[in-house]
């Protein structure tokens, strides 16, 4: 029978690949869409846990449509600081963005 | 059984279309499979009887967001669309690291012992979450609206860029930083505020 | 009465603080303030002295000021902040604060007029506070803190004039001076406590007696002497004391004359245990202060600085002092240091009336002030008559019972320098009185001298005070004392056995003849004249050379400064410049060098940051779960 580990798993995976992208990739845009890999794990995983532990109350469903809503403003914002940021570099790698350094 | 195999294969999707968005070369196809991917998982959670998570997800990050993402690298790729997806130098580094994340991941989930409760009843959740969110979370959902309202305006603030007489666009970015994370925290007026006097400027 | 003990060091130093926080533009204020706290703490110390008469019992109360525990070989630290009231300290409270409240009475008129006025006043407020604080104080940490304030503010109060050249030099020196002998006095309290593991006088009492065959003890001894040698400016480090006449002259009377310098007196009596235990270290303070005594009275004789006069003859005085401590009498030292303590502050404060009045220092140029100044005249030479130890003024009877303990303890040596400097005091004070106050008018060369007034009541009527005990303070150490209430000062402080107080005529007798031989000598010179004073210094021009640059300790002094002290201080600059500073300055270095290059790790690529984040975040859930891990191979 299918259970709680298998998902667990399963996003276990989802969100390694999605830190691989998020963090070996050198656009910019690859970059969010690693990053939008790992929420999803994350809400495949409440989800499961809600399904799994406590299928009576939805409390993990709704924090994943939380997750979801902000996930959506995320992407919004982060997009449009990326057309910024092209606008202005007139490339989108990752690694012409050092503001940080000291 | 028909939910084993259901399983066995969405999650194989999923795995496949996660690797395929992160190794393809073109960004555009990995846009692709990331669509690809999120509507598994939205079936996945159709089988896992939440109903109204995967419709949301099909429709907000399949529907929406993929799209977004497209349009993004329509709007920002001038040259070469096949060889847009390189990985950087710390390409070798991250996937040591990401291995070493799944095996402690994977360690501990399979070292707890976990007692799966058994399958609820096939009705829609739809109106327990409804009931939900206007009962227990009402607060954080009206907060998550005016999120999305200062998104909205963020992402319109730091997107015109060159409409305004200014061409320095430093300021109006970090005032949409600031407001965006001003509206994480919950202080969306704040975030508003901001955002739209760095416009203004 | 701890209260009350407490209270009396306390009010001086409110008066500090309100004199310098509010009153400082308000000079009368100031003064006002300064006068109500010091009259307090007078009267609260004779209420306290008037106490340890009735019944002489010490009172000690002490509070836990700081604790270290003992760890391992380290053997902790305790130290107390405490207050001991017995008739030591009481007398010397009283003391103090009489002295300190006459001076700042007559202050008023001294320093009516310049700009400093309040700040002399909040000055004089703190030397009280930290004179008082040292008097109280029960235990030898707390001691060296008031001691080393006392320190500052006698600083402070020789260079008050601190726009001129010569009060800053002369703070300066008194300060260096100083150092010197407290250097030793902290090292010796160190080693004390190193060896008892206490500071407290009360507790030290108990245990030295059983440790006298302690060779280290002598070490102590001298150590803590040192202290009181710089502070009562004894041989050799004199030097200070006499240029610290550049402040003003009340001051001088107040620290230089009655209290800062008796402060190594006191220390020395309040420690006599100490020094008692170890009898090698008593004969050196007695020679110490024997040499002094005669050392400073030989360099008075020719001295015409008013003050300075003065200074020297303190000096001397302090000799005696430590000459009785050491033979053995805390009891006559005590005694002297009090009448002491009223007859030349008289002299002080009469001098000071006469510069006041003048503007002069110089006694020959000041003449027949007789006339013009009765009062200062009269209590002048009440004063030194007093000091001269002429029958039955105060002096008398405390020069008196020292040449008797020295006599008495078989110090013949140190007798026969006791009476020789007897005849010097009398001489010299006297060259000053015939010369300043009985002189010829016509003689005078400066202009000042004509216009010469008496001064305001105010400096007056605290020369009237102390001269009247310089009359009577003596009698208190009489055997007719003894006969009116039954008891004497060497009854009531003493170390020991009470020692009663009787006249040995074979010593006074002839301590009389030669104060009065010196007297005469005086007026025969500069009285009559008798004899030229210049053919004089002309026949023994070596010798006068010789006194008047004052054995030449000052140049002996400035030569090892400037040879043996510049030149391990170039030694010393060498090192700390290349050795020390090279290694922490090459420690600093290799810390910026080391940040330079472990800044770039800040490259300020996000993604980096998240690697690193990531990776340790793997690693310690890797770590974290071991157990776990376990488990599941299980």
């Amino acid at each position: 029978m299918i259970g709680l580990a298998h998902y667990l798993v399963l996003a276990a995976i989802l969100f390694c690949v999605g830190l691989l992208g998020a963090i070996a990739k050198k656009n910019a845009i690859a970059v969010f869409m690693g990053v939008e890999l790992m929420l999803n794990s994350v809400n495949l995983n409440l989800v499961a846990f809600n399904r799994f532990l406590h299928p009576e109350f939805l409390g993990g469903q709704a924090f994943a449509i939380f997750v979801i809503v902000v996930a959506a403003a995320e992407v919004s914002v982060g997009l449009a600081i990326i057309l910024a940021l092209y606008r202005r570099k007139a490339n989108t790698s990752v690694d012409d963005i050092d503001l940080l350094k000291w | 059984m028909l939910g084993v195999i259901f399983f066995y294969v969405f999650a194989a999707a999923v795995v496949v279309g996660a690797f395929a968005m992160v190794f393809t070369k073109n960004l555009v196809h990995a846009a692709l499979f990331m669509a690809g991917t999120f509507l598994m998982i939205a079936f996945l959670y159709i089988l896992m009887g939440a109903d109204y998570v995967g419709a949301v997800q099909i429709l907000v990050y399949v529907g929406a967001i993929s799209i977004l993402f497209v349009f993004g690298i329509m709007l920002t790729k001038r040259d070469r669309i096949e060889d847009s997806n390189r990985f950087n130098r710390y390409g070798p580094a991250a996937t040591v690291v990401a291995i070493l994340l799944f095996a402690s991941i994977v360690i501990t989930t399979l070292g707890a012992a976990i007692r799966n409760a058994p399958a609820p009843t096939g009705d829609s959740t739809i109106q327990t979450i409804a009931n939900i969110f206007l009962s227990d979370y009402v607060l954080a959902f009206e907060f998550a609206g005016i999120l999305l309202l200062s998104a909205l305006v963020g992402a319109i603030v730091i997107g015109q860029g060159q409409l305004k007489r200014t061409t320095k666009l430093r300021p109006a970015a970090g005032g949409g930083v600031q407001g965006g994370g001003g509206a994480l925290g919950g202080g969306a007026g704040v975030g508003l505020g901001q955002s739209t006097k760095g416009g203004d400027k | 009465m701890i209260t009350l003990a407490i209270l009396l060091t306390i009010a001086p130093i409110a008066a500090y603080v309100l004199i310098v926080a509010f009153a400082q533009r308000w000079k009368a204020l100031s003064a006002g303030i300064a006068i109500v706290a010091t009259g307090g703490s007078l009267v609260i110390s004779l209420y306290l002295l008037i106490a340890m008469i009735g019944n002489p019992t010490p009172v000690h109360d002490a509070m836990q000021w700081l604790r270290i525990p003992h760890i391992g070989g380290f053997r902790g630290l305790e130290i107390v902040a405490g207050v001991l009231v017995d008739p030591l300290s009481a007398l010397m409270a009283t003391i103090v604060s009489l002295v300190a409240f006459l001076v700042m009475v007559y202050s008023v008129g001294y320093m009516k007029g310049d700009e400093g006025f309040s700040r002399y006043f909040a000055y004089l407020s703190l030397f009280t506070f930290s004179m008082l604080g040292l008097v109280v104080s029960d235990n030898y940490f707390m001691t060296f803190v008031f001691w080393e304030l006392v320190g500052l503010s006698s600083y402070l109060l020789i260079g008050f004039w601190r726009l001129k050249d010569a009060p800053a030099e002369a703070s300066k020196k008194a300060f260096v001076t100083n150092r010197w002998g407290d250097f030793g006095f902290m090292v010796g309290i160190i080693l004390l406590f190193l060896t008892f593991g206490t500071f407290d006088y009360t507790a030290l009492a108990a245990m030295i007696p059983l440790y006298q065959h302690l060779g280290f003890l002598a070490l102590i001894a001298v150590l803590v002497f040192t202290g009181p040698m710089g502070k009562s400016a004894q041989f050799p480090f004199h030097v200070w004391l006499p240029d610290a006449m550049e402040g003003p002259t009340p001051v001088s009377a107040l620290i230089h004359a009655a209290t800062m310098v008796a402060a190594g007196v006191y220390l020395v009596a309040r420690a006599f245990v100490l020094f008692h235990a170890v009898p090698n270290v008593m004969e050196l303070i007695a020679w110490i202060g024997g040499f002094t005594a005669i050392f400073a009275a030989l360099i008075a004789l020719v001295q015409k600085d008013i003050k300075r006069i003065l200074a020297y003859s303190t000096l001397s005085q302090l000799g005696y002092m430590f000459l009785a401590l050491g033979s053995g009498s805390m009891s006559a030292g005590m005694f002297h240091l009090t009448t002491h303590a009223f007859f030349k502050a008289l002299l002080f404060l009469g001098a000071g009336s006469v510069i006041h009045a003048l503007e002069q220092q110089d006694i020959f140029k000041m003449c027949g002030l007789a006339k013009k100044m009765p009062i200062t005249t009269w209590t002048f030479v009440i004063g030194s008559l007093s000091l001269g130890g002429l029958f039955p003024l105060a002096g008398f009877w405390s020069k008196d019972e020292i040449l008797l303990t020295a006599l008495k303890n078989g110090q013949v040596a140190l007798y026969w320098i006791g009476v020789i400097t007897a005849f010097l005091t009398a001489f010299y004070m006297f060259r000053l009185i015939f010369t300043a106050f009985f002189g010829k008018e016509a003689e005078v060369h400066g202009e000042h001298a004509h216009h010469a007034h008496e001064s305001p009541a105010s400096m007056t009527a605290p020369l009237i005070v102390l001269a009247v005990l310089s009359v009577i303070g003596g009698l208190v150490g009489s055997p007719w004392w003894t006969q009116w209430f039954g008891g004497s000062f060497g009854t009531f402080i003493y170390f020991g056995e009470p020692e009663p107080a009787h006249i040995d005529l074979a010593v006074a007798i002839p301590a009389t003849i030669v104060a009065l031989l010196g007297i005469g000598l005086a007026w025969v010179i500069y009285g009559a004249k008798l004899i030229k004073h210049e053919w004089l210094a002309e026949r023994l021009r070596p010798l006068h050379t010789l006194l008047e640059h004052k054995f030449y300790v000052d140049e002996f002094y400035a030569f090892v400064f400037k040879w043996v002290m510049l030149l391990l201080g170039r030694i010393l600059d060498w090192i700390d410049h290349r050795v020390i500073d090279g290694a922490f300055d090459g420690l600093g270095s290799a810390t910026r060098a080391g940040g330079g290059k472990l800044r770039l790790i800040q490259s300020g690529k996000l993604q980096s940051y998240a690697l690193v984040i990531f990776g340790a975040v793997a690693l310690v859930v890797i770590l974290l779960s071991t157990n776990l891990i376990g488990g599941f191979v299980k």
